[in-house]
């Protein structure tokens, strides 16, 4: 009986440690991200134009061809299945427009081009600065009277911002015209009919895509910073941050797309 | 001035330091000793503010630096330099432009007067004509050599040298001791040096330190330090494995 009430209380105490533990450290990087966001928030107008260019080239420019890729055949197959599914319902391909142009503006857009981002910039920067930061290049920033936050994470948080809601309108835009290419060459459905169902959707629902699209970019960005800030343990280290960056950025981008959609909805915005 | 008073610092249940008390005179060298894993980079990084004690102070000209928050930290900074054990040369840089970094981030130098003085100070380490170089084409001595030049650039107060000499071959650690003791002599720079290689430490300082066990067991010139009676010291600086210090070997497996 004293036997059994012993080891109950050791699985109870190593259970509390385990969870106690996890919750602490949760709430410890929690709090890192925050402070990370507000230093970066608070040095943002002492950013360099040429560094802030330099990763908008990097991070936006360069992820241009992948995001178009996606998006074209994105717009392409779901014209396609929309044709194909409303045919079976109705008869005749209705609403293609509608649906693949509602799709991309307000969903599709913003959130695949963030996760391909993700993969490509979070990936880029976790690995950047986790290096940065097992070979002691981020404290040796600080003896050279340089904030890490403010000469690394400032510059590509800007160009994050700027250049994440670009890509997703340049994406909802070739992913409309994939829509096209489908919907006239293979549905048979008029071009004028698909471009004034297109024409249709209103500012708010573009309003609705696009500022989703900037809080994924800060999402993506934070994210992969704090996991290279905190980046340790050399190679194996920087892969590991690097993956957590990638995964944790595109799980939460998916989490808080539902939070921010049903946030806009409820303000009228889309 | 540096001292540390009473100094405490732990990473969980890792206790490296546990009351560490140590001056750093001004227009010295003094040179912090001690096996690995003794807690000598986390000595230097404390002096530094990169780490902050758990307890105790660190008090740098005056000012208890452990109390700072950061503005106030980063401008008793502007005093340090800090030359890394693997030099931590930023690799997307070039030599010169690794070397003028600190320059153009303090700005207190016409941008025009820069690349001359990326000249001056790579010409004092002996490396010239190598500005338009990357890190990844330097060899082991020369990014040292690179990482001091940065250093001295900056004309710190104090300069703090983490392990100059490790992974280098004799010769090319002992030009690096030769450049640590002209560069003293030259700008008469207050200097801190860790190592675990005593012929370095005899070479370049002015009074050496031994860390054992979080605390120091005794600082006292060069020679005092080779004579030394406390057989820790003696141990040590004779690189004996027989004595008090225990070196603990795990076997895996």
């Amino acid at each position: 009986m004293a036997d059994d009430a012993i080891a109950v209380s050791r699985f109870e105490q190593r259970l509390l440690t385990i969870l106690g533990g996890t919750l602490i450290s949760l709430a410890e990087a929690v709090g890192k991200v925050v402070i990370l966001t507000r230093q970066t928030l608070y040095w943002l107008k002492s950013a360099e134009r040429r560094d802030v260019f330099e990763q908008i080239v990097a991070m936006g420019v360069d992820s241009v061809p992948v995001t178009t890729l996606t998006s074209l055949f994105t717009g392409m197959v779901l014209a396609l299945q929309t044709g194909f599914s409303f045919r079976k319902v109705f008869n005749e391909p209705i609403y293609v427009g509608t649906v693949v142009g509602l799709s991309l503006v307000k969903e599709l857009g913003p959130v695949l081009t963030a996760v391909v981002v993700a993969g490509r910039v979070g990936a880029a920067i976790a690995a950047e600065l986790g290096t940065m930061k097992v070979t002691e290049q981020i404290d040796a920033l600080y003896t050279l009277g340089t904030n890490p936050v403010k000469y690394l994470a400032v510059p590509r948080f800007i160009a994050c911002i700027i250049s994440i809601p670009l890509l997703t309108v340049m994406a909802i835009f070739t992913g409309i015209i994939g829509g096209l290419i489908i919907a006239v060459y293979r549905l048979s459905i008029p071009m004028t009919v698909y471009v004034n169902e297109i024409k249709e959707i209103g500012w708010k629902e573009c309003a609705h895509g696009v500022t989703k699209s900037v809080f994924f970019a800060a999402i993506i960005v934070i994210v992969s910073c704090y996991k290279g800030f905190t980046c340790e343990g050399g190679a194996e280290g920087v892969g590991k941050a690097t993956t957590s960056a990638v995964v944790i950025s595109m799980v939460m981008v998916l989490v808080f797309d539902y939070f921010l959609s049903a946030i806009l909805v409820s303000f009228g915005i889309g | 001035m540096i001292s540390f008073e009473n100094v405490f610092k732990a990473f969980g249940s890792n206790h490296v330091l546990r009351g560490c008390t140590l001056d750093v005179q001004d227009g010295e060298t003094l040179t912090v000793i001690g096996g690995s894993g003794t807690g000598k980079s986390v000595t230097l990084k404390l002096m530094l503010g990169l780490l902050k004690p758990d307890s105790g102070k660190i008090v740098v000209d005056g000012q208890d630096i452990s109390a700072m928050n950061e503005d106030e930290l980063s401008q008793v900074q502007k005093n340090f330099s800090y030359v890394f054990q693997g030099g931590a040369l930023f690799d997307s840089m070039t030599v010169g432009e690794n070397v003028a970094f600190g320059l153009r981030q303090l700005g207190q130098h016409p941008p025009g007067d820069i690349d001359g003085i990326v000249k001056e100070k790579l010409a004092v380490v002996g490396l010239q004509g190598i500005e338009a170089l990357k890190p990844s084409e330097l060899s082991g001595g020369m990014r040292k050599r690179v990482a001091i030049a940065r250093s001295i650039a900056m004309s710190p107060k104090y300069l703090f040298y983490d392990e100059p000499t490790t992974g280098l071959d004799p010769i090319m650690s002992d030009v690096i001791n030769n450049l640590i003791v002209d560069l003293h002599q030259k700008l008469k720079q207050t200097g801190v040096v860790i190592t675990h290689d005593m012929r370095s430490a005899y070479k370049i300082s002015s009074r050496i330190a031994m860390l054992y066990q979080g605390q120091i067991v005794q600082i006292d010139t060069p020679d005092n330090i080779k004579n030394s009676t406390n057989p820790i010291v003696q141990q040590f600086v004779t690189g004996s494995a027989q004595g008090p210090i225990q070196m603990q070997i795990k076997a895996y497996g």
